[in-house]
């Protein structure tokens, strides 16, 4: 019961950061409807990035913080104008742009490696004691992980709900074209998208590579988690990303408990399938009308 | 509606486009094109499929920048300004196909035309304290556009589930909300039911009568036409062929021909 418990507390833990990433690719996929993958490259990035100002740099954490958040928006930028916008200029296919994207995600994952080598780099934390509640053992980052997560995500969940130009977000990935017709600049509204989703990645990457360090190849595993957690909640609401994310990280660590980490995989992927074939639109994703389904 | 008195009432605007030229590769979609639409009248541009109207819409409205040509509002030379800046300039238009936000309610879908104005800027966000009195005022003035177009009770369901005329009803209340003094319409009425269709053409007309709007109006639908146009352009081949009042222009024999395929004094 206390293994149960424990793996419980863990899952929860890993989701709270789980649903900055999956809403770092929900946000690109709700409003640009393109499969993000180079958000892993982002997150790869991000970590990097962090590795460079906490430990390289030697900066203060705080600047270590702000210095990472702001190299990662001007990554999210440069894909935007260097990748995306350019390809919805000239009108591709989602499938084009999807593949511009993995070569992105390669190109920087390969550079990475090349600029840090591909061993494991850790950021020295200072957090490793751990606090133990009602017999149940979380470390210092496990409990800032949580923390932060929760925070942000529901932060970001009030500026959707109450902010009006996340109306127009929303309205993006319905109606691009038109949102130039009601006076609005579209290029910004993309490149604050692209900030948003940033942001949210390098927050999670952050959390993360400071408790169990990177290597240049994590991306596609926080990208897969992401977007499955995106589908798995329903693609057109904030809050079900978040959900999909929590639910998919418990599961994942449940499957633990039951099996070995070696088929957590597995329970994911088997999940998102077995919900996908009776709810498409996800578990908490708003069924449409037949005329609207594309 | 607008009274008279609001203070913030929009100056009308008159749209001039002088020998505009639009080619696609070797397909020359316009050729020297001149027109105007004068204050308060609603101006037809008619012909047949492919004739170039809809990219002159796209020439106007700043979506396609023209190879030669000028087009000016009030005088004012506005030629390859983007698409956000034009209707900056107050001017509104609705597309040939229906455009909602089907995952936005349909008084948040009128609500994103209000966004571009200062009262979204930063500053006005984060002054928290008068947020509610904000929202209540964006509300009032999304019902006043839905009241106009007969979707008031419907303020609160997804836009997605209104039915097809109702959803080409709620992308004009959207236009009108963004308080335009010149109105692009590319058939308005278009896969409508004849109900709908008068509801419509009566919205329009009473756009141009309580508000004075220039408008200008593609449309395939001669009755419509007839019922709403002060003055036609006929275009044809990308250039205008033939252009006047409706009797200038619906009885000339070339159009009848060219257009409705009728001849002689055949009725249209």
């Amino acid at each position: 019961m206390n293994l149960f418990a424990q793996l419980l507390g863990n899952g929860i833990v890993q989701g709270a950061v789980a649903m900055l990433y999956a809403a770092g690719f929900g946000f690109v996929y709700r409003s640009f409807r393109v499969f993000h993958i180079a958000m892993g490259a982002q997150f790869v990035f991000s970590c990097y990035a962090f590795y460079l100002c906490a430990t390289m740099l030697r900066l203060p954490l705080a600047l270590a913080v702000c210095g990472t958040l702001a190299l990662s928006v001007l990554f999210a930028a440069a894909i935007e104008w260097a990748v995306y916008r350019p390809f919805f200029h000239k009108g591709c296919s989602s499938g084009v742009v999807m593949i511009a994207s993995l070569g992105v995600m390669i190109v920087v994952e390969n550079l990475i490696a090349l600029a840090f080598g591909n061993e494991v780099k850790t950021i020295s934390n200072q957090l490793e004691p751990s606090i133990v509640f009602s017999g149940l053992r979380f470390t210092r980052i496990q409990l800032l992980q949580f923390f932060v997560g929760i925070g942000v995500f529901a932060a970001v969940g009030v500026a959707v709900r109450f902010g009006k130009w996340f109306k127009a977000l929303w309205a993006m990935g319905d109606q691009p074209e038109l949102l130039p017709v009601l006076g609005l600049p579209l290029m910004r509204l993309r490149l604050l998208v692209m900030s948003i989703g940033g942001i949210l990645v390098a927050i999670a990457a952050m959390l993360i590579s400071w408790d169990i360090g990177m290597d240049p190849h994590v991306g596609m595993h926080y990208l897969l988690l992401g977007s499955v957690a995106v589908f798995f909640g329903g693609t057109d609401r904030y809050w079900a990303w978040g959900a999909g994310a929590m639910l998919l990280s418990v599961l994942q660590s449940l499957a633990v408990w039951k099996f070995s980490a070696r088929w957590t995989d597995l329970v994911t992927f088997g999940v998102l399938i077995f919900v996908l074939l009776f709810r498409p639109q996800g578990l908490f994703g708003v069924s449409k009308r037949l005329e609207e389904a594309k | 509606m607008q009274s008279n008195s609001d203070p913030r009432i929009i100056q009308p605007v008159e749209l001039r486009v002088e020998n505009v030229a639009k080619s696609f590769g070797s397909f020359v979609a316009l050729q020297n094109v001149n027109l105007t639409c004068k204050v308060g009248q609603v101006t037809a541009l008619v012909g047949p499929n492919g004739a170039g109207k809809t990219t002159l819409f796209h020439v106007i409205g700043g979506n396609l920048a023209p190879d030669s040509g000028r087009v000016f509002l009030n005088g004012m030379d506005v030629t390859g300004l983007p698409p956000y800046k034009i209707a900056r300039r107050h001017v509104g238009r609705l597309f040939q196909d229906v455009r909602v936000f089907p995952a936005l309610s349909v008084a948040e879908n009128i609500e994103v035309a209000f966004l571009h104005r200062s009262d979204y800027s930063l500053a006005t966000t984060l002054a928290w304290w008068r947020a509610e009195a904000r929202e209540k005022d964006r509300r009032e003035r999304a019902m006043k556009w839905l009241e106009f177009v007969g979707l008031a009770d419907k303020a609160d369901e997804p836009a997605g589930e209104l039915s097809y005329g109702q959803q080409k009803l709620l992308a004009l209340a959207r236009i009108v909300a963004l308080r335009p003094a010149l109105l692009l319409l590319d058939e308005p009425t278009a896969a409508l039911s004849p109900a709908m269709t008068k509801k419509m053409v009566d919205l329009i007309r009473s756009l141009v009568a309580e508000q004075k709007l220039t408008i200008a109006l593609i449309e395939h639908n001669m009755g419509v036409v007839r019922d709403l146009a002060d003055y036609i352009y006929f275009l044809h081949e990308g250039t205008v062929h033939t252009h006047g009042t409706q009797k200038e222009v619906l009885e000339n024999p070339a159009v009848r021909e060219l257009y409705m395929g009728l001849s002689g004094g055949m009725a249209i």
